[in-house]
């Protein structure tokens, strides 16, 4: 059904493009809030993302690729929006209210809590970005190799290196290993 | 390095938390303008779909064809004549693109932001009645511009016809004193637009007082002079 939506939406039918936006635009947003980690950059990512995708989308060859494609472009727009962030905040900015009071409720303790929104945002966007893609969405891997542009090992050790930091920030254990490994 | 699942477990519950909806404002803010927005569409993708399903020797004779074609338009070719001898005339199609500058407040800390010619979105459409709503997204800060002039703007007592949402680098604010789009209360911008015509060009220079509007909830007022130019 999907790829006839988009095979449609791509001839020019915005009643097609309209549907697939709207089954998509919540997940796209919930990617887009956690990445970048505040609801007025997410939502002109994911605004700019479908905003592209339409005037884009009749380039787009294969309508299986379609999901791959949109979040490929969502990457980039959450890329443009943190690195405009980066140059206009010298100090973190902290998680909306909402979110720290259903972080609060899912995640047992307000200390890890508290560490692991402290540790996510060390990470950079790019690291950020494994993270959500991989254990929010469930992507692969490679598939996110393939939306990023980036060869899998670097997706691979990205991932690594992001839930290194996160470990740490909850496992003193790990904060132990962390320090020996630096110090080595 | 340790990998305790139950850290794991930490971390995919504290990620899977959190927002997972985008507000219903925001929806309608996102997709009411995409029927206002052209679909690029280059000439490699429409030749590449008109041949896909040819065998070799059909897509050779369209290629001549279409180059012939081509040559014809281009006066290459002896022109064919319409009825009386003339050629036939056929409806131009005119797309208008938008150029802009805007400038968001005021002394020396003022912003300027100029068009990119490489944006994504870019587009004017005028509409029978004479509203012109201006769709532009991209470059570098980031800016998107979604403009309306509403009809009658150009005649006498119509100079407050505007309404505007513009994300410039770090600021974003909209402003509708003539409720063209619904969004905004009585007195709390104000905004004139002058319209001036040359040839297939129409520019309109917008001056607005606005609340910044970059925390989600009305700052203080930020001065906007927006000259933007619709041309094919």
């Amino acid at each position: 059904v999907d790829d006839e939506l988009i095979r449609r939406a791509a001839r020019g039918e915005v009643e097609a493009f309209d549907a697939l936006a709207r089954d998509r635009i919540d997940r796209l947003f919930a990617v887009a809030v956690r990445i970048l980690r505040d609801h007025h950059d997410a939502e002109d990512a994911v605004q700019q993302a479908l905003w592209t995708a339409w005037s884009d989308l009749p380039g787009l060859r294969d309508p299986k690729r379609f999901d791959a494609w949109l979040y490929r472009l969502l990457i980039r727009c959450c890329f443009r929006a943190g690195r405009s962030r980066r140059r206009r905040l010298a100090v973190v900015q902290r998680l909306p209210e909402s979110f720290e009071v259903a972080v609060a409720a899912e995640v047992a303790g307000v200390e890890a809590r508290d560490a692991l929104d402290r540790a996510f945002a060390r990470l950079s966007t790019e690291h950020r970005t494994v993270v959500v893609l991989h254990h929010y969405i469930g992507m692969p891997l490679d598939e996110i190799a393939e939306v990023l542009g980036v060869p899998s090992g670097t997706a691979r050790s990205r991932l690594h290196y992001a839930l290194r930091g996160l470990r740490a920030a909850i496992d003193p254990a790990e904060t132990i290993e962390q320090t020996s490994e630096v110090s080595r | 390095m340790t990998n305790d699942p139950r850290s794991d477990a930490l971390i995919r519950s504290w990620i899977e938390a959190g927002p997972d909806a985008a507000s219903a404002e925001f929806v309608e803010r996102t997709l009411r303008p995409i029927p206002r927005m052209r679909q690029r569409r280059s000439w490699r993708i429409t030749l590449g779909r008109l041949l896909e399903p040819l065998p070799l020797m059909a897509t050779a004779a369209t290629l001549i064809a279409v180059v012939a074609t081509g040559m014809a338009l281009g006066g290459l070719l002896p022109r064919s004549q319409g009825p009386g001898g003339q050629a036939s005339p056929s409806a131009p199609v005119v797309s208008l693109r938008p150029t802009f500058e805007l400038l968001m407040g005021e002394g020396p800390s003022a912003r300027v932001y100029r068009s990119d010619p490489s944006a994504s979105v870019a587009t004017c459409d005028i509409d029978p009645d004479g509203a012109t709503y201006a769709l532009y997204a991209g470059g570098e800060p980031f800016v998107s511009i979604d403009l309306i002039v509403g009809s009658g703007a150009d005649e006498t007592g119509g100079a407050s016809r505007v309404a505007a949402e513009i994300t410039a680098g770090d600021t974003y604010v909209r402003f509708d004193p003539a409720i063209l789009r619904g969004g905004d209360r009585a007195g709390r911008s104000q905004a004139t637009v002058i319209v001036t015509t040359d040839g297939p060009a129409t520019t309109f220079v917008v001056d607005a007082t606005t609340p910044d509007r970059t925390s989600g909830q009305d700052g203080d007022p930020i001065q906007i002079s927006l000259t933007l130019t619709c041309q094919p």
